[in-house]
């Protein structure tokens, strides 16, 4: 598959969020805010891709070689954790002010789905180094636009407005069943 | 102190105006109405193809559809919202007929009145109340009905006989004017993709397979001038959207040998003029200042143009417009920022022009009037004896490998055998002695497809075609 | 007892806290799948709510995320190599939302709120509880659309637990003369069950609310 094939599966034929169902939490859960959706969008974009790297290096140099294949969960969310941490850490000696905003965001990051998925996802596709930092780039920025645009949608709806047995979550699912038909229809 | 009133949106308009809007814009559709009733009610009926149901069917159609959409609100409005129980209050202040109308007017003649129905609850429902009524919702209403219309109940309504009426099924031998170019390969020729309906004033008039209200480009583009005389719609949408559209098949065209009637052909199909002058221009769901909807029908005309030769869909433009709705807050904030900065601005236009002389670029380049490797094309064997020349050659179908037996004399074919095959639909195309099409014949292209089993011939027409090239070398 | 109930009803992981979504709309295509995962997940939590709370003296703040997730993987590990050697069918078919589990909100949350903070014997009652109730929902939802879309319950089938109990378990057909609805048991069906389904929830709330009231 080409690299542009795989880039346009990643990002929105099997859109992470809308297809694969990962991410959902922070998805509900930050998209209400246009702000915080987006620095937990480009944290998300961030760890994933480097994460794929390291992970599919751990895998393929280390795990299969040792035929311990079976212990990949563990170490993917292993690296994942640490790196969240080093992330953390390095933001916060960089630049305080943005560690403020990503602050709470940042350890999040390690149960967020998405992550883990797109590692796990990408490892079992059988890519090799290039086709995964492609694959994970595509399909973490898929995660990152879909998160920002249901949160702008969503600051904008008027929960006032809006039905009682409606308000919060079950309209932004509404507006996600519409986002999935739509992306779907890139097939 | 003072109280604060806050009024109910839409916050761009005042009542009044909206009441403007709404009666200028059934005036500028009455043509269109009237000319639906026209082509797919009288004119089957005149020709004796159908009963006097039937000839009624497009005004039925609308009836029911305004009619489910408006009752809907208006149930919901006096239970729920304990409004005035008075219709000529609802009638005012809902603008809910249109939702109905415009879902009538995108969907097929042959719709099932029960799935009409369905798709009108579904417009109220999904597309309007549960957001919060008018000028609340993110999504044009009826394009939401008509989604989950072809999501759910596709292939009923093909079976129901799809986008042809009973006129059009015996005087035309294609499908829609897009559905037939998703057949062909390669650029086309004027005579595979225009000539099967007549002439292009065919499709400028709306003489064309479509849906109930959007053939007619001529009667859009008069409701369009007269809203813009009327000053009540955003006329920058359609014109950037067309245009947009326009400029890129012109681009993929001319690089293919093919003139200016390619790129008059393409904005032609499809319901474009339709969709972007009536439903892209929706006032709620489409951006508010100027810049934004600039941008706005650039993006359609590139989203539309995706669709079309990119993906399995044969039309794009009711797809692209509910995915730009998405995206209408996001692109209005751009707008209203202008002022202040047009750096994003700019740095957008810049991604839109190189998106559009990309994507053209490409495709163009994977539409080109050559040979093109068909992946699910295999040649077998290929022999010569005196002069002439037996292939076996398997072409992917619909359900399975079609292996067929293909002999060219005199660079023309003389014979298809087909070997084997486990299409489903395959006894259509025995039935028809399709193969028989092919004889004699050093060109395939406008061969039709036998309907009901469009790409099982297709394959067959296809492995024709990758037979002659690989002949001509 | 008390402890269990709520997990089920009023502190439900999916329709009260919306914690450890993913799976529930991933795997709900079939009855069955609903039910296995979350099974697999009760166990998860018993047995990481069991240890957490064992444990939670001795270990420092510092590394009590990563030992959690430690202890979490481990036991996530454990199912999957049972599964992938006893029912392979059901192991591809849940594929990545096995290891998935592991980062399942819900059990993490549980893990912090609840196993390092009370006893032994409450942890586990928690965990019965909160697995139940995720069970349950799982079910509610994966029936919904797996009726809908495919007019079928599928309890035991062939590819899944159908080895166990030696036959397989489908009812096709379940309501007469239903053309189903194929966008339920995709994607797109899923967060429009939910949808109404949570909309169902807060509608049955509020009316509840006001009948107490009056």
């Amino acid at each position: 598959m080409s690299l542009i094939n795989i880039f346009i599966v990643g990002f929105l034929t099997e859109n992470i969020v809308l297809t694969k169902f990962l991410g959902l939490c922070s998805f509900l859960g930050t998209s209400n805010k246009r702000k915080n959706s987006f620095f937990m969008g480009t944290s998300v974009v961030f760890v994933t891709v480097i994460s794929s790297i390291f992970s599919y290096l751990i895998y393929k140099y280390i795990l299969v070689p040792f035929d311990a294949t079976y212990l990949r969960t563990l170490m993917f969310i292993l690296i994942i954790a640490c790196l969240v941490k080093l992330v953390e850490l390095f933001i916060k000696k960089v630049n305080s002010t943005l560690y403020e905003n990503l602050g709470i965001y940042l350890p999040l990051i390690t149960t967020n789905c998405a992550v883990l998925g797109t590692v796990l996802v990408g490892i079992n596709s059988n890519y090799n180094l290039i086709e995964i930092l492609v694959y994970s780039f595509a399909s973490s920025l898929g995660y990152l636009v879909v998160i920002y645009t249901l949160s702008t949608i969503r600051e904008r709806l008027d929960n006032g407005a809006i039905p009682k047995s409606f308000k919060d979550y079950p309209i932004a699912l509404i507006v996600a069943t519409i986002m999935a038909i739509l992306f779907s229809r890139f097939g | 102190m003072k109280e604060i009133h806050i009024k109910e949106g839409p916050f761009l308009k005042t009542e009044n105006k909206t009441n403007n809007i709404m009666n200028n814009l059934l005036i500028a559709l009455i043509p269109i109405i009237l000319y639906s009733f026209y082509k797919n009610g009288i004119v089957p009926y005149i020709n004796g193809k159908s009963t006097i149901y039937q000839m009624l069917l497009p005004l039925i159609m609308i009836f029911v559809s305004v009619f489910v959409t408006f009752f809907t609100e208006y149930l919901y409005g006096i239970l729920i919202k304990k409004e005035p129980k008075n219709i000529g209050y609802h009638l005012k202040t809902k603008y809910s007929i249109f939702p109905g109308l415009f879902l009538a007017l995108i969907l097929p003649i042959n719709t099932p009145i029960w799935i009409l129905i369905v798709g009108a609850l579904i417009s109220s429902l999904i597309g309007k109340i549960v957001f919060g009524g008018l000028g609340y919702n993110i999504f044009n209403p009826a394009l939401i009905g008509r989604l989950f219309i072809i999501t759910i109940f596709a292939v009923t309504i093909t079976n129901n006989g799809g986008y042809l009426n009973s006129y059009e099924v015996d005087a035309i031998s294609k499908s829609t004017p897009l559905s037939n170019y998703a057949t062909i390969e390669t650029i086309g020729t004027y005579d595979a993709l225009v000539k099967p309906y007549g002439t292009l004033w065919n499709f400028f008039f709306g003489s064309i397979p479509g849906a109930l209200g959007e053939t007619s480009a001529f009667l859009c583009i008069l409701g369009f001038l007269y809203l813009v005389y009327k000053k009540a719609i955003k006329w920058r949408i359609p014109i950037t959207y067309i245009g947009t559209v326009f400029v890129m098949t012109y681009i993929i065209g001319s690089l293919n040998d093919a003139t200016l009637w390619y790129p008059t052909f393409q904005i032609l199909s499809g319901g474009l003029f339709f969709g972007a002058i009536f439903m892209a221009t929706d006032p709620v769901t489409s951006p508010t200042t100027p810049i934004a909807q600039v941008i706005y029908g650039i993006f359609l005309g590139i989203l539309t143009v995706v669709f079309r030769y990119l993906t399995n869909a044969p039309e794009g433009v009711l797809t692209s417009i509910l995915i730009m709705n998405m995206f209408v807050i996001m692109i209005d904030r751009l707008g209203a920022y202008a002022r202040f900065g047009y750096k994003k601005i700019a740095i957008l236009v810049l991604v839109q022009i190189m998106l559009i002389l990309g994507l053209s670029l490409y495709i163009a380049e994977t539409k080109e009037n050559k040979v093109n490797v068909d992946p699910n094309f295999n040649i077998i064997s290929k022999e010569t004896k005196n002069d002439a020349t037996t292939y076996i050659v398997t072409e992917k179908g619909y359900s399975s490998l079609i292996k067929a037996e293909v002999i060219i004399k005199d660079s023309k074919i003389e014979k298809i055998n087909i070997l084997e095959q486990n299409d489903s639909f395959y006894s259509k195309v025995e039935e028809s002695n399709y193969v028989d099409k092919f004889k004699n014949k050093s060109e395939v292209e406008d061969i039709d497809t036998v309907s009901g089993a469009t790409i099982t011939s297709t394959a067959i027409k296809k492995l024709a075609r990758n037979v002659l090239n690989d002949y001509m070398g | 007892m008390k402890k269990i109930w709520n997990g089920i009803t009023k502190e439900n992981a999916i329709f009260v806290l919306l914690l450890g979504l993913c799976p529930a709309l991933a795997v709900t295509t079939t009855f069955e799948k609903s039910y296995v995962m979350g099974l697999c997940v009760l166990v998860v939590l018993l047995g990481s709510n069991f240890i957490i709370s064992l444990i939670k003296k001795i270990v420092p703040d510092l590394v009590k995320i990563p030992v959690f997730i430690l202890i979490i993987g481990t036991f996530v590990t454990a199912i999957e190599i049972v599964l992938k050697n006893e029912l392979p069918g059901l192991y591809d078919v849940l594929s990545i939302y096995l290891p998935l589990i592991t980062v399942n909100c819900i059990i993490f949350g549980r893990a912090l709120e609840v196993a390092s903070k009370e006893s032994v014997k409450n942890s586990i009652l928690d965990a019965i509880g909160t697995g139940l109730g995720f069970t349950m929902a799982l079910m509610i939802i994966g029936l919904v659309r797996e009726l809908f879309g495919n007019n079928s319950i599928t309890i035991l089938s062939n590819d899944g637990l159908a080895k166990i109990f030696g036959q397989n378990l489908v009812i096709e057909n379940v309501l007469p003369a239903f053309t189903p609805i194929n966008i339920m048991v995709k994607p797109a069906g899923a967060f429009l069950a939910l949808a109404l389904l949570l909309a169902f929830i807060n509608f049955m709330k509020s009316r509840r609310k006001k009948n107490v009231s009056n």
